[in-house]
């Protein structure tokens, strides 16, 4: 993916997670763009590309909301940086194992961001990871299983593409 | 290319999460007031650079419409330049079969006022010129908008105590452009009015009122104003003609004078550029014939 498609994805995914995804929420529970975004940008970048988009995302995400600045990019570095990791050593493929790696990276994103937030206090720790983090976790997988049929269809599969340059 | 050996590979991939961990935690550990306000500055200097770039390509496309206009503006204005350049032509050629000669425009001396005599509204002007040109008394003294006065006292050969239209005593003959209905403008010391002009007359509100060269010390054709008042009465003589001049009698400041002789701008062009292009008439040969 070049510099400039890179840019255009990000930007993109950031106005739909701002705009769009509150539109499509079900009782509360929103999917996570973004986090998607990183674990598909790390699969085919590795763990150096997928940690320093994760870096910049949170970044960016931590400007719209500056109080926990420096949190969503933490969170999103180690994501970036696992699932690139991640992605040189599994020979696993499918549509499960997209929805796995998703939803897994969401709850490993939320693990992270609510720790920080809750600073350690276990039952809002719990309380939200149960309630928001796992539902969240669910409908981003779902949402990614969606979009890589969509994409399959519309242009040969991104996540086949992936998958192609995992292999190669 | 060579690639890169498997061990520097995961130096650099362990150094850039080293690298991007410690910043994460580095913000982490701000106050929550520093966060804020860094936070919403560098948003500030992401966001910026896009809104700049909003702007510009919405001025692009906001310049290019109207640049579409003007041209078709353009256009249309050339369309019309050429009819009017067709009439001019047209005009001269019938005025010279009919034996009119050459309509003598008068040369523009500019000129600064020095003083304003004020009795309630400026009447009189004294006035030092530029150029050549000698003075003498009647000369029409005008400005962009239109007649102001003309010279009653000449004082030197470039200075010279003006007439202003204002001043009750004042009469000039003019004209209504539309309809050639002529009368004598007079101020009465609030408002200009043309007199003179019988009931039936054609004159309505909204018609420029122009010198009519009848007096023979004023070219014909220099703008005066516009009619903003008519009454008419079965049991006057004549009409009541209210009109309003687009010269700032109070603010005069630069002026020019209309000496007798060769077309407007000769031997100064260039110099004067506050008078607008309609005032500016292409320079024309006088020297052959009389007036009309």
């Amino acid at each position: 993916m070049t510099g400039m498609r890179l840019m255009v994805a990000v930007a993109i995914t950031l106005v739909a997670q701002l705009a769009f995804v509150p539109r499509i929420s079900i009782a509360g529970i929103t999917p996570d763009f973004v986090v998607l975004l990183v674990v598909l940008v790390a699969l085919r970048a590795g763990p150096s590309g997928g940690a320093a988009l994760g870096f910049l995302v949170g970044l960016l995400q931590g400007m719209l909301a500056p109080e926990t600045l420096g949190l969503d990019a933490l969170a999103k570095t180690l994501v970036g940086w696992a699932v690139g990791k991640l992605s040189s050593s599994l020979a696993i493929e499918g549509p499960a194992f997209y929805f796995g790696l998703v939803a897994m990276s969401v709850l490993a994103h939320d693990l992270v961001y609510l720790v920080g937030l809750t600073q350690l206090d276990v039952a809002r720790f719990l309380g939200l990871f149960v309630t928001h983090s796992i539902p969240a976790a669910v409908y981003t997988g779902l949402v990614s299983l969606l979009i890589g049929m969509i994409a399959r269809a519309v242009t040969g599969g991104v996540l086949n593409r992936t998958a192609e340059v995992r292999r190669g | 290319m060579a690639e890169r050996p498997q061990g520097l590979h995961r130096v650099g991939d362990r150094l850039v999460l080293t690298v991007c961990i410690l910043l994460s935690i580095w913000m982490m550990t701000w106050d929550e007031s520093d966060r804020v306000r860094r936070g919403a500055a560098w948003l500030h200097a992401v966001v910026t650079p896009i809104e700049w770039t909003n702007r510009f390509v919405e001025d692009l496309l906001e310049l290019e419409r109207e640049n579409e206009r003007l041209r078709a503006r353009v256009a249309a204005l050339e369309l019309d330049l050429a009819h009017l350049e067709r009439g001019r032509l047209r005009l001269e050629e019938l005025e010279t079969r009919a034996g009119f000669y050459e309509r003598t425009r008068g040369r523009l001396a500019p000129g600064e006022v020095l003083e304003l005599v004020v009795s309630r509204i400026p009447v009189q002007a004294k006035i030092k010129t530029f150029g050549a040109d000698s003075l003498e008394v009647w000369m029409p003294v005008i400005t962009e908008n239109g007649l102001a006065g003309r010279v009653r006292q000449v004082l030197d050969r470039d200075l010279a105590l003006v007439q202003l239209l204002t001043e009750e005593d004042s009469r000039i003959s003019v004209r209504v452009a539309r309809t050639n209905v002529t009368g004598l403008l007079r101020h009465d010391g609030r408002r200009f009015f043309v007199d003179h002009v019988p009931q039936g007359d054609p004159v309505r509100v909204g018609d420029a009122v122009v010198t009519s060269g009848l007096g023979g010390t004023v070219p014909e054709g220099l703008a005066v104003g516009r009619v903003t008042r008519v009454r008419s009465s079965p049991s006057e003589l004549f009409q009541e003609i209210e009109v309003e001049s687009a010269v700032r009698f109070s603010a005069l400041r630069r002026v020019y004078v209309v000496t007798r002789s060769g077309p407007w701008y000769a031997g100064f062009e260039g110099t004067v550029s506050s008078v607008p292009d309609s005032q500016r008439a292409a320079p024309r040969d006088t020297s052959a014939g009389a007036r009309r």
